[in-house]
C-alpha cells in the first residue's frame, strides 16, 4: 500500500537539486580539498614507517613482562624499540637519532618527541596507544588497573598507515552520508507548507506506514546519492574504497539510521530548519570526536568519548577495512547504527501517535 | 431515511476562545448540505473535526452510525475530504498526485491507473495529465485538488471551499461535477461563502457564525424566516440579516 508512496517520494526527491548538491557535489568538493591539504602531513606519516625508538623501564614497571611483545609488534609496524636507561629521554633523541621515546612506569607510559620529528613522534603515539588498547583489552584478570595487567596478547596487530586520499576521501562521503537529513528537507518543507499530511491523516494509513512511507524512500535516495559520491571519488581521486560488498554493507544500514534519527528529531520538532539545526551539530559533534576533521589516529580525544560516536565506528571501520582488509569496528558499526534505526524509528513511531491522539 | 453523520454537541475550544461552539446536525443519505458562514465561523474547524484533523473539546461524530475516531481504518475509505487550502505537491505531475493521493486508500495496479484517468476526467484534466502541478493556474490547481480525494469513491465527499480564487468557468464546472457526484450517490458537505452557489446546488443549508448554527433549512425555509414572500429577497440578503453587517476578521 505504501509502495505508491515511496514512489512518489522518490521522485520528489529525485527532482530536488538541494539533495544532489549536498549528498554528491559537497562531500566530493570537501573531501578534494582535505585530499590536498593534508597530503604533505599524511605523507610523511606514510615514510615514517621505518624509524627506531628508545624506550626504558621504570624500576618494577608490570610493562616489563611486554617487553618481547613490543619489539616484535613495533617491527611489524616498522617502528624498532630500542632500550636505553630512562634518564635523559631528549637528550637520548637527539644523540641517536630516534624518532621518539618512551618510558614505562609503574602505571602508565610517558611519551617523548621532538619538534623534528614530529611525525614519527606522533605515529610512536598512535601505535602506543593502539598497543596499549589491544594489550588491556586481551589480559585476562583484573583488566581495569594497569598496574596487575599481565600483557599475555600473543601478536596484536597494528594499523598500518593510510593515505590522506584515502583517509579523507572516504571520511568526507560518510560524513555527508549523516546529514542525510539535507536531501529529505526539501520535501518534508513542502508537505508541512501545502498540508500534505491533512491527506495522510484522513487516508487509512497507520501512523508505522505513514512513517515507512518516508523513511524507506528518503534512504534509498541518499544511498544511491552516496553510492554515486564513492564511485566519483574513486573515478576522479583514486580513492580505495576496498571490498564493494562490505561498503555496501554497512551503507544499507548506516544510511537508514541517519535518516532514522532525523525523522525522529523532525517527529518532535515538527520544524525542518529546527531539525537541520539538531542533526547538524549532532553529526558535527560525533565527526569531531569520530575522526572526520582530525584523523582518529592522530586525535588524542578519550577512548571511551570516541566510542561513543557512531561516525568513529563507521570512519574506522571502513578506514581499517580499506587498509588492512580487516577490522574490529565493523560489526559495532552495523550493531551501532541498527540499534539507532530500530530505536529512533520507534521512538519516531511513538511521537507521532501520541500526536494524533493529541489532535484527533 | 439513513443518517451518513450525526455531530452531537460538538464544541471546539482554542484557550478560552469557543471556535465551534455545541453543534447538532445530522446529515441523510443523499443530501447536498451547505455550510454558510462568514470568515472565522468555523466552518473549516468543523470540517476538520468531521475529518478527525481536529480533536473536538467536546462532543461526538458519529460517521455511519460509528465513532469515527475509533474506526478510522473502515470509515476513512467512505470519506473524501477537499481542503480549503491545496494539499498538491507542485513537484508530481498531476496524475502522479493522484496516485500518491488515491494509493493511500489501498487501490493499486490497474484499477489504480483506470481511477487516476476517471479522476482527471472528472475535474477536466485528463489532457494535461502529465504537466507539473506547480505550472498549472489556480482554476486548476483547485480542480487536481479534488481530484486527489475522489479516486476512492468515497461515500461522504467534504468540500471546505473548493471554489475560492477562481473564475466562473471554472467555478460552474466544480459545481456541475458535485452535482453529478450527488446524482451517482455521494452525499455531500459543502462549505462556501458564496450565496448562489450554495443556492444552486443545495439540498439543505446551515448558517453558522460564531461557531454557532443560527439557521437551517432550505433556501426556501430560510427566507421566509426574514420575510413572509420569499421571492422578495435573496439568500445574501438573509445572510447579511442573520449573521450582521459587522466586517469578520478574528
Ligand atoms: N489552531 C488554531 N489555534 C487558534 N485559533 C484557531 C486555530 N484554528 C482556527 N482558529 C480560529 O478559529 C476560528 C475559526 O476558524 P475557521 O478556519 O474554522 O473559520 P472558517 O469559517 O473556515 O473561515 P474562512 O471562511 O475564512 O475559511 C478563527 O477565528 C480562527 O482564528
Ligand atoms: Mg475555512
Amino acid at each position: 500500500m505504501i509502495r505508491y508512496m515511496i514512489k512518489n517520494n522518490f521522485k520528489l526527491m529525485g527532482r530536488s537539486w538541494l539533495n544532489a548538491f549536498m549528498l554528491i557535489l559537497c562531500p566530493l568538493i570537501v573531501s578534494a580539498v582535505l585530499i590536498s591539504a593534508f597530503s604533505a602531513l599524511m605523507a610523511k606519516y606514510e615514510k615514517a614507517e621505518n624509524f627506531s625508538c628508545g624506550y626504558s623501564f621504570e624500576e618494577g614497571s608490570p610493562w616489563k613482562n611486554g617487553e618481547a611483545m613490543l619489539k616484535e609488534t613495533g617491527l611489524s609496524a616498522g617502528i624498532r624499540f630500542l632500550p636505553f636507561s630512562g634518564d635523559e629521554p631528549e637528550e637520548t633523541i637527539r644523540e641517536n637519532d630516534l624518532g621518539g621515546f618512551v618510558t614505562f612506569g609503574s602505571s602508565g607510559y610517558t611519551v617523548y618527541r621532538t619538534e623534528d620529528q614530529k611525525v614519527e613522534g606522533m605515529t610512536l603515539e598512535y601505535f602506543l596507544s593502539e598497543f596499549v588498547d589491544q594489550a588491556m583489552d586481551a589480559a585476562t584478570g583484573n583488566a581495569s588497573s594497569e598496574e596487575t595487567v599481565k600483557l599475555s596478547v600473543e601478536h596484536p596487530e597494528f594499523v598500518p598507515a593510510v593515505d590522506s586520499r584515502d583517509y579523507y576521501g572516504m571520511v568526507y562521503v560518510l560524513y555527508f552520508a549523516w546529514c542525510a537529513f539535507a536531501g529529505a528537507a526539501a520535501l518534508l518543507s513542502n508537505e508541512k507548507k501545502y498540508g500534505i499530511g491533512k491527506r495522510f491523516q484522513v487516508s487509512n494509513l497507520s501512523d508505522t506506514q505513514i512513517y515507512l512511507g518516508k523513511l524507506l524512500p528518503i534512504s534509498l535516495v541518499v544511498i544511491v546519492d552516496i553510492g554515486i559520491a564513492i564511485l566519483l571519488s574513486t573515478a576522479s581521486f583514486g580513492v580505495h574504497w576496498g571490498n564493494p560488498l562490505i561498503v555496501v554493507g554497512l551503507l544499507l544500514v548506516m544510511i537508514p539510521a541517519a535518516v532514522a534519527l532525523s525523522l525522529m528529531v523532525h517527529s518532535i520538532t515538527d520544524n525542518v530548519i529546527g531539525t537541520i539545526v539538531v542533526i547538524f551539530a549532532l553529526v558535527w559533534i560525533w565527526g569531531f570526536f569520530g575522526g572526520s576533521f582530525e584523523t582518529y589516529m592522530f586525535a588524542d580525544h578519550p577512548k571511551i568519548i570516541k566510542l561513543l560516536s557512531p561516525i568513529y565506528h563507521c570512519n574506522r571501520s571502513m578506514v581499517e577495512l580499506a587498509s588492512m582488509g580487516r577490522s574490529d569496528y565493523y560489526l559495532s558499526a552495523i550493531l551501532y547504527c541498527g540499534g539507532l534505526a530500530v530505536g529512533c524509528s520507534l521512538l519516531a513511531i511513538a511521537i507521532m501517535k501520541m500526536k494524533r491522539r493529541g489532535r484527533a | 431515511m439513513e443518517t451518513i453523520l450525526k455531530l452531537t454537541d460538538l464544541t471546539k475550544k482554542y484557550g478560552n476562545k469557543v471556535v465551534v461552539d455545541n453543534l447538532n446536525i445530522e446529515i441523510q443519505k443523499g443530501e447536498i448540505f451547505g455550510l454558510l458562514g462568514p470568515n472565522g465561523a468555523g466552518k473549516s474547524t468543523t470540517m476538520n473535526m468531521i475529518c478527525n484533523i481536529v480533536r473536538p473539546t467536546l462532543g461526538s461524530v458519529e460517521f455511519f452510525g460509528k465513532d469515527f475516531r475509533k474506526n478510522r481504518k473502515e470509515l476513512s475509505k467512505k470519506l473524501g475530504y477537499i481542503p480549503q487550502d491545496l494539499a498538491i505537491h507542485g513537484r508530481l505531475k498531476a496524475w502522479e498526485n493522484v496516485e500518491l493521493f488515491t494509493s493511500l486508500y489501498g487501490i493499486k495496479g490497474k484499477e489504480l491507473k483506470e481511477r487516476i484517468d476517471e479522476s482527471l476526467e472528472y475535474v477536466g484534466l485528463l489532457d494535461r495529465k502529465n504537466e507539473y502541478a506547480k505550472n498549472f493556474s489556480g482554476g486548476m490547481k483547485r480542480r487536481l485538488n479534488i481530484a486527489c480525494a475522489i479516486g476512492h469513491h468515497p461515500d461522504l465527499l467534504i468540500f471546505d471551499e473548493p471554489t475560492v480564487g477562481i473564475d466562473p468557468q471554472s467555478r460552474n464546472f466544480i459545481l456541475e461535477r458535485i452535482k453529478k457526484s450527488n446524482q451517482n450517490g455521494a452525499t455531500v458537505i459543502y462549505t462556501s461563502h458564496y450565496m448562489e452557489e450554495v443556492e444552486a446546488i443545495c439540498t439543505r443549508i446551515a448558517i453558522m457564525d460564531n461557531g454557532k448554527i443560527i439557521a437551517t433549512g432550505t433556501s426556501e425555509e430560510l427566507k421566509k424566516l426574514v420575510v413572509e414572500d420569499p421571492s422578495t429577497i435573496t439568500l445574501e440578503e438573509v445572510f447579511l440579516t442573520l449573521t450582521g453587517k459587522k466586517l469578520r476578521d478574528i
